[in-house]
């Protein structure tokens, strides 16, 4: 596999060299004979091989002390639901995803053992051991109106929607049985989309008009999505699998504004003729609940990392300085400028002998709704505890505490379950009616150090990990 | 090298040509390089435009071939005709009724929002009687929970929201595995299922473990109000009309319909549990009792303005608004 990288870019740096294109920008006489469905056959045949061999050593390299023995538990990884509650996608890329599903009577959507195995890795890496949402708090801004959709109504049950075919272009429907007989209901889309351009690198000679290799992919997703009708809003539970390994949770809201919800000029918009209809300026406060499962071990640790200006002023800029704190206990906490946290695998290294763990991103920090403890923090993370499902009004009688202030007690985290609070404040505008156009809140977990590259990196580009001489 | 296909099967873009040509070759005249030379040759075009479009049309050819290899793959989308379509290019519409975006009867938009392919819908068959693993509760599994859920004693010492004997069910959900259980192919499946106990107010939740066919953990706790069956919906919105304080609410309803409200079976409702938040000292109460908002429709009409009236269904009374 070396030598055979190697010595095509001798020929690539020769040919260059000598002034001419890379390769000759018509076919050679004798592939043009080639009936083109054959020509393309025998490529894919090449690059699957190639892919295979590079799999192969990537695993050699990665493998860790006593893997070969952890071999057999690693492919059974993901036998953990039958066929119909399973989501089970291969990407364009070459990145599988799996996951189980369920709706639950009060989370909605509930998705659990999820993983991903990048076209260069030879057994699935999970990440989540179970993702739902915890609570959506809905505040009036008139102090009249407050709602909790998750535990006061519910996601699942009669508010979850059946999906007509045509929602979900492209895709497949999946159901859960209300009855006893065929009688299902169509509650899940899942589709596979386009995510624009994943990665471009075109090389160049600044002082030739030639271009050289163009190394660029498109990215797909794997989207799954839930509709909850809960009065006159109508949510939209989603979760996107992307082929790098980024997961994404989002909260969608469309229907319609509230009907009952009439109020003053300093406390909502006007979306009627004139200085009338003035509909009320409420929050959306969602919370979900992440259980990580990093590499099937479901032991991690918990790291916040500042990055501060030091005062210095180095030769050509100032000089920022970047810290680890351990989060070693139970804490809530706020976001502030260049901080970010991640939960880190206490047991699996990638190819790299670095430490797997998932990066949390939020991007939307001034919308808080401070009047809620449960909600105000930006994450908490907890001591994973099965009867601690929700962020407020949890109602188990079987557990202690029953909102995240009294879930974080002290405890030291060695299997921690994040808490991510997105509060969205609506304004009502015109354009709301009617039905309102579909508004997003949500965050990422961005994969940090699962792979040793870039899991789609192309032939061309896998001897450029670190630094490169 | 420079323009491979890309190995996604991704259809490389069309290339724009400088200027309009009327005897520009289709994509599809030009399956083969030779036939874009051919072609290319009729029309007089400067020899750097006829190599691009040489390239374009080998692009579109090899992005063709991928396209019907692909169709064999489940998730290749096909329309209903049972032609493969080609990606990219447009779905045969649904059914051809009916306008992309329009309302449709029965709930069903009736064509393909702009002309896409309609999703699969994936053949389930009849329900198992039991699941595996992290597979949600068969409709068997919560019959058997509800079941095995209510022990004698709540049997006759509950009672439901109308009086009757027995705990108010609200939910049957599948449990998490315990903490010591860490492979979940080897956990017993369990159900956690929830009670409104009227007869003291608490909620009951009892642990079923269905693999073993047993009640293992019950436990209970006043001040918890998760989301209202549809049964406690109903009484509620019973209670509301048959109120005095359901004045205003029939007085809406006429003025909505034009006729006098004859009973609950006119409307529709959703309802909400209620906890009173520290600036409600009107129903302060609400929380230690099972309290419900109502959110009242006319049967296929409008809203009518509920959602500030109580329902305190422990106390079986009606809070019209402060």
């Amino acid at each position: 596999m070396t030598a055979r990288i190697t010595a095509r870019m001798t020929t690539r740096m020769t040919s260059r060299m000598a002034g001419r294109p890379a390769r000759p920008a018509h076919p050679a006489p004798d592939e043009r004979k080639i009936p083109m469905i054959r020509r393309l056959r025998r490529k894919a045949t090449g690059a699957a091989a190639g892919l295979a061999a590079l799999a192969m050593a990537a695993t050699v390299l990665a493998a860790p002390a006593g893997a070969a023995a952890a071999a057999g538990k690693d492919q059974d990884r993901f036998n953990y639901c039958g066929n119909n509650a399973m989501v089970q996608e291969t990407l364009k890329t070459g990145t599988e995803w799996r996951m189980c599903w369920r709706i639950d009577t009060k989370a909605g959507l509930v998705l659990e053992r999820v993983g991903y195995k990048p076209k260069g890795e030879k057994y699935p890496i999970t990440v989540l051991r179970s993702a739902q949402l915890a609570q959506l708090n809905v505040p009036y801004d008139s102090g009249e109106h407050q709602w909790n959709d998750i535990t006061s109504y519910g996601f699942g049950g009669y508010f979850s929607h059946a999906i007509a075919k045509q929602e979900c272009p492209g895709g497949k429907l999946k159901g859960q049985w209300i009855g006893k007989k065929e009688d299902a209901k169509k509650v899940l889309c899942v589709q596979k989309v386009d995510a624009g351009l994943a990665y471009r690198s075109q090389e160049q000679e600044w002082m030739s008009p030639d271009l050289g290799d163009l190394f660029t992919a498109n990215g797909q997703d794997l989207v799954l999505y839930t509709i909850s009708k809960v009065d006159w809003y109508e949510y939209v539970t989603e979760w996107r699998f992307a082929d790098d390994g980024q997961v994404s949770a989002r909260l969608g809201a469309t229907g319609d504004l509230s009907p009952e919800d009439w109020t003053t000029p300093d406390k909502g918009w006007p979306i009627g003729k004139n200085a009338t209809g003035i509909s009320g300026n409420h929050f959306h406060n969602a919370t979900w609940r992440v259980d990580f499962d990093i590499d099937g071990d479901g032991r991690e640790k918990v790291e916040q990392y500042d990055t501060v200006d030091t005062g210095a002023r180095g030769k050509r800029g100032e000089v920022y300085s970047t810290a680890k704190t351990d989060i070693a206990k139970e804490g809530s906490f706020q976001n502030a400028n260049l901080r970010w946290w991640r939960v880190v695998s206490q047991s699996s290294k990638n190819g790299d002998g670095h430490d797997r763990s998932y990066e949390l991103v939020q991007t939307v920090t001034n919308q808080q709704y401070a009047a809620n403890p449960a909600q105000s923090p930006a994450v908490s993370f907890t001591q994973a505890k099965a009867c601690e499902k929700f962020a407020s009004f949890n109602a188990d009688p079987e557990c202690g505490a029953q909102d995240i202030p009294g879930y974080v007690n002290g405890e030291t985290l060695t299997d921690p379950v994040m808490w991510v609070t997105v509060p969205f404040h609506h304004v009502p505008r015109d354009e709301d009616q009617s039905p309102m156009p579909i508004h997003w809140q949500g965050f990422d977990l961005l994969p940090r150090d699962v792979t040793a590259m870039n899991p789609l990196t192309p032939k061309g580009r896998t001897d450029h990990n670190g630094q490169v001489d | 090298m420079n323009n491979r296909p890309p190995e996604t099967g991704d259809i490389p873009a069309e290339e724009t040509p400088p200027q309009q040509s009327s005897a520009a070759p289709s994509a599809d005249a030009a399956d083969t390089a030779d036939a874009a030379d051919t072609a290319d040759a009729a029309v007089e075009v400067p020899r750097r435009r006829r190599l691009s479009r040489v390239l374009v049309g080998a692009g579109l050819s090899v992005a063709a071939a991928v396209a019907s290899i692909a169709v064999a793959i489940p998730m290749g989308a096909s329309g209903e005709s049972g032609k493969p379509a080609a990606a990219g290019s447009p779905a045969p519409s649904g059914t051809g009724a009916g306008t992309a975006g329009a309302a449709a009867p029965g709930g069903q938009a009736s064509a393909s929002p702009g002309g896409e392919v309609p999703a699969e819908s994936e053949p389930m068959g009849p329900a198992p009687a039991t699941g595996s693993g992290r597979d949600p509760l068969t409709p068997d599994e919560i019959d058997t929970a509800l079941r095995l859920a209510v022990d004698p004693a709540l049997r006759q010492s509950a009672r439901t929201v109308t009086g009757a004997a027995g705990p108010e069910p609200l939910t049957v959900d599948l449990s998490d595995p315990l903490p010591a259980e860490t492979d979940p192919d080897k956990a017993p499946r369990r159900a956690d299922v929830y009670f409104y106990n009227y007869a003291d107010n608490t909620l009951a939740k009892r642990v079923v473990n269905l693999t073993a066919g047993v009640l293992e953990r019950s436990s209970q706790a006043p001040n918890m109000q998760p989301a209202p069956s549809r049964a406690e919906t109903a009484e509620a919105l019973k209670l509301l009309v048959a109120s005095p304080s359901g004045g205003p609410l029939k007085a809406q309803y006429k003025a909505a319909t034009g006729t006098d409200l004859a009973g609950p079976e006119q409307l529709d409702a959703n309802g909400s549990s209620y906890i009173a938040d520290i600036g409600d000292t009107a129903t302060a109460q609400c929380g230690a009792h099972r309290c419900l908002i109502l959110f009242v429709k006319v049967r296929g009409g409008v809203y009518l303005d509920t959602t500030r009236t109580v329902v305190d269904l422990s106390a079986r009374a009606v809070f019209p608004p402060a």
